[in-house]
């Protein structure tokens, strides 16, 4: 019995120091490979993991004169902060309603973009379109604003289109058009650019299967509902479920520079509101708290869709 | 024994004057003063060793003076430097906040208030030292000529000339003219395209000295006994009412709420849309590189600032807030404090805007002809004078805002803007006390006040609902314990 353990235990220590011999026997043998993947792990290293003991500071009165170890230790009081703000639940119904609205129509607008330019014929026309579309992505969001705030103030081209048509409204100026200037303005900037990574998915799709389809007499439409759609399934899939990580993150340029006096009540997202309690006013662990309560709301969506997604289709992240 | 005698004096006990050989022990034993200054230095910090500047302050003010001068570190260096118990005699920093409160508290450092009497110098800008706390002038600070406000107004005068009107006295005249800026065409070009009043939506840039027309005049006032903000005032409520009255009648730029400052400068100075825009009196030279291009007969000056029903009226003085500040060690020691206010008063002085401008005769310049200097700009850089120095005269009235770049016009219509309106400023001296309470909520609180006045001008939020917005202001900012922590700084 005794002598049985024994056995064991060596063999034991016989295979785990095998483990060990072939492991340093890959690792020498690949070295070159390893030592390829070094600055890349070292960047993450640096850069992505190191930082984020930073987050200690959420549950600090961070001062940064007196560093991590030397500030006082105060629980969830910024958490508390932010919960029991009065505007709280605005700013996180804005945040919601924008986000969602980009999500309902700006996500489907470069898939549509996409499959549209995928059907041209002359390859010259859809290179054109393709660099006309792309192009708004090159605009910072200043330029953008202020090309809107230009067309859409009371002297503006847009607002007079909108007078003339019988409508008395000043769009900047209207509470109820707020999201929808936002949404239109995302969709202008940037639908094109997401075009990219569908239109790569388009072309991985094998030639092989729309020559079959065209041999069993499937017309144009049919070609695209069931080849091509299903085809780039994935992909949007992938893409949703990653969109959904970012609910909370919206585009702080363009809403810090749209948002005035007037439609505060309906502008004012997470990322304005942090620059201004938490930037400006020097409140970094305020700031940090915000940003853990928002990454934790997009890893919970995340893995919730991609949970949802992994049993209703075979499409899953992960 | 003479030895550790010597050694005492030149120690604490410094006010005792060594005895014996008076003449030329003294001489030896000058009062070390310690200076912790910040600069933003063109040529970088100044060499310490054989500095003929720094020399000549010595001998100035009869004492070893001795700096540490950093650039951008400064705030972290004097954080530091006080965290471990060392307080510099005199010292750099803004205006009284919460990392100087615990430092009064505890008496560490104390008021130069008492200190300036007798320095004549100093006596003469003793009015532009509002950077106080319960009372006390606290830091001598670099100071400006208040003049260099940004509330002058100004007024298309060509538009007056065309529709017959004179420059507005008082608030009624300010609207009359700015009503008819708007429906009379005063460009002449026959479409409606014109409004009186500028104002940018971001900071209400222009609207101080309306308020003050009002009676607004400080951040924080007292009304019935009660400290209150301003915005709580009756003043305030009038002012709001006539501003409504004002953008109701379109004599307001109508998309002022979306205009920032930039593009606001812009409708004023490059378009020429409005005709009324109180500035910084230096708009005249944008105007003139931009309008006046164009539009060679257009004409932006400026005008007195308008009287309230009351016959309030003002535009706000430009004061530094910080400044130097004195330690309690210093100030306890005749010869190190005498040394102080020398250098302090030196630096305020003529000569001393000489020695900071162009450092000493025949070492860092040469006196050329028609009291111009050469200067040795190898040595000046080296040597740095004018970083040796925290104090200034005023500049001259007619020389605040001088471009001598441009025309001789418009430089004389900045001398007058500011000449004609140099007898309407206010200093106020609430805007730096301080309240805990409300540094944790500042950017807030301006923000919330900034958009419903926005709303209110606006016509959105009536008059008679202002009490709300200030009811909710208290609620939101916990503005009992604000107002109550000024009142102990006042």
């Amino acid at each position: 019995m005794k002598e049985a353990a024994r056995l064991h235990t060596a063999s034991f220590a016989q295979r785990r120091s095998g483990i060990w011999r072939r492991a340093g026997r890959r690792l020498i043998m690949d070295r070159y490979m390893y030592l390829l993947a070094l600055p890349g792990l070292i960047y993450y290293f640096i850069f992505h993991y190191l930082p984020m003991l930073g987050i200690t500071i959420a549950f600090q009165d961070y001062n940064a004169f007196l560093g991590f170890s030397g500030s006082d230790w105060v629980g969830f009081k910024h958490f508390e902060r932010l919960f029991s703000h009065p505007d709280f639940w605005l700013v996180f119904r804005n945040t919601m309603m924008i986000s969602l609205l980009n999500i309902v129509f700006f996500f489907p607008t470069p898939i549509a973009l996409a499959l549209m330019l995928n059907e041209l014929r002359i390859s010259l026309y859809k290179r054109v379109l393709q660099t006309l579309l792309y192009l708004p992505h090159f605009l910072s969001w200043v330029v953008i604003c202020i090309l809107t705030i230009t067309l859409m103030s009371s002297t503006g081209f847009v607002t007079h289109m909108i007078q003339w048509l019988g409508f008395d409204v000043q769009p900047l100026l209207d509470k109820s058009l707020f999201w929808g200037i936002i949404t239109i303005q995302s969709i202008w900037k940037d639908a094109g650019w997401g075009t990219i990574i569908f239109l790569a998915a388009l072309a991985g799709i094998n030639p092989d299967l729309y020559e079959a389809a065209t041999m069993d007499g499937a017309n144009r439409w049919q070609q695209m509902r069931f080849i091509t759609v299903p085809s780039i399934m994935s992909t949007i899939v992938i893409l949703l479920i990653l969109r959904l990580g970012q609910i909370l993150n919206l585009s702080f340029d363009q809403l810090y520079i749209m948002g005035n006096a007037i439609v505060r009540d309906v502008a004012e997202v997470f990322d304005t509101y942090v620059y201004k309690v938490g930037v400006v006013q020097g409140n970094f662990s305020f700031a940090t708290a915000v940003g853990i309560f928002k990454s934790v709301i997009g890893l919970l969506l995340v893995l919730g869709t991609n949970y949802l997604s992994r049993k209703t289709s075979e499409h899953s992240l992960f | 024994m003479v030895l550790i005698l010597s050694a005492c004096s030149g120690g604490g006990a410094s006010d005792q004057p060594p005895a014996g050989k008076a003449g030329e022990t003294e001489k030896e034993e000058r009062v070390s003063v310690h200076f912790f200054l910040s600069s933003s230095l063109p040529y970088g910090t100044p060499t310490m060793e054989n500095n003929k500047a720094l020399a000549f302050l010595r001998e100035q003010t009869g004492a070893d003076l001795n700096f540490e001068i950093y650039e951008q570190i400064y705030e972290d260096k004097i954080r530091v430097k006080i965290a471990s118990g060392e307080i510099p005699d005199v010292f750099e920093w803004g205006k009284v906040d919460d990392f100087l409160i615990p430092l009064i508290q505890a008496e560490a450092i104390v008021p130069f208030e008492p200190y300036i009497e007798g320095y004549a110098n100093l006596e003469a800008q003793q009015q532009l030292y509002t950077t106080k706390y319960q009372g006390q002038i606290y830091p001598i600070p670099d100071v400006r000529n208040p003049i260099a406000s940004q509330d002058i107004p100004l007024i298309r005068q060509d538009w007056l000339d065309r529709l017959g009107l004179d420059a507005p006295t008082t608030t009624e005249e300010l609207y009359e003219v700015a009503k008819a800026f708007t429906d009379d065409d005063p460009d002449g070009n026959g479409t409606d395209d014109t409004y009186g009043i500028q104002i940018a939506g971001n900071n209400l840039d222009g609207t101080w000295s309306l308020k003050m027309a009002f009676g607004v005049d400080n951040q924080w006032m007292e009304e019935d006994g009660k400290v209150i903000p301003y915005f709580e005032s009756a003043g305030y409520r009038d002012y709001l009412a006539y501003m409504q009255r004002l953008f109701r009648e379109g004599a307001i730029d109508p998309d002022f709420a979306v205009t920032d400052h930039i593009l606001a400068q812009n409708k004023v100075v490059v378009e020429g849309r409005a005709g009324i825009f109180m500035h910084y009196a230096t708009r005249v030279y944008e105007f003139e590189d931009g309008l006046q291009k164009s539009n060679p007969d257009a004409r932006l000056v400026g005008f007195e600032a308008v009287s309230g029903p009351d016959g309030d009226r003002g535009i706000r003085a430009r004061v530094n807030e910080g400044g130097a500040y004195l330690s309690k060690d210093a100030a306890e020691n005749p010869r190190k404090l005498e040394a102080i206010m020398k250098w302090l008063d030196f630096g305020a002085s003529q000569a001393g805007k000489v020695f900071r401008d162009s450092g000493l005769v025949d070492v860092h310049h040469k006196a050329g002809q028609d009291g111009n200097v050469e200067l040795n700009q190898s040595v000046f850089e080296r040597d740095s004078p004018w970083a040796f120095l925290n104090t200034a005269p005023i500049q001259d009235t007619s020389e605040v805002y001088i471009d001598r770049s441009k025309s001789e016009e418009s430089q004389n219509i900045v001398r007058e803007a500011h000449a004609m309106n140099e007898p309407y400023l206010v200093y106020d001296e609430t805007k730096t006390l301080f309240s805990e309470a409300l540094t944790s909520v500042a950017t807030e609180s301006d923000q919330y006040i900034l958009d419903r006045e926005i709303q209110a001008i606006m016509g959105q939020i009536a008059i008679e609902k202002w009490d709300d917005v200030v009811q909710e202001w208290y609620a939101r900012f916990n503005g009992e314990q604000i107002v109550q922590e000024i009142a102990e700084s006042m």
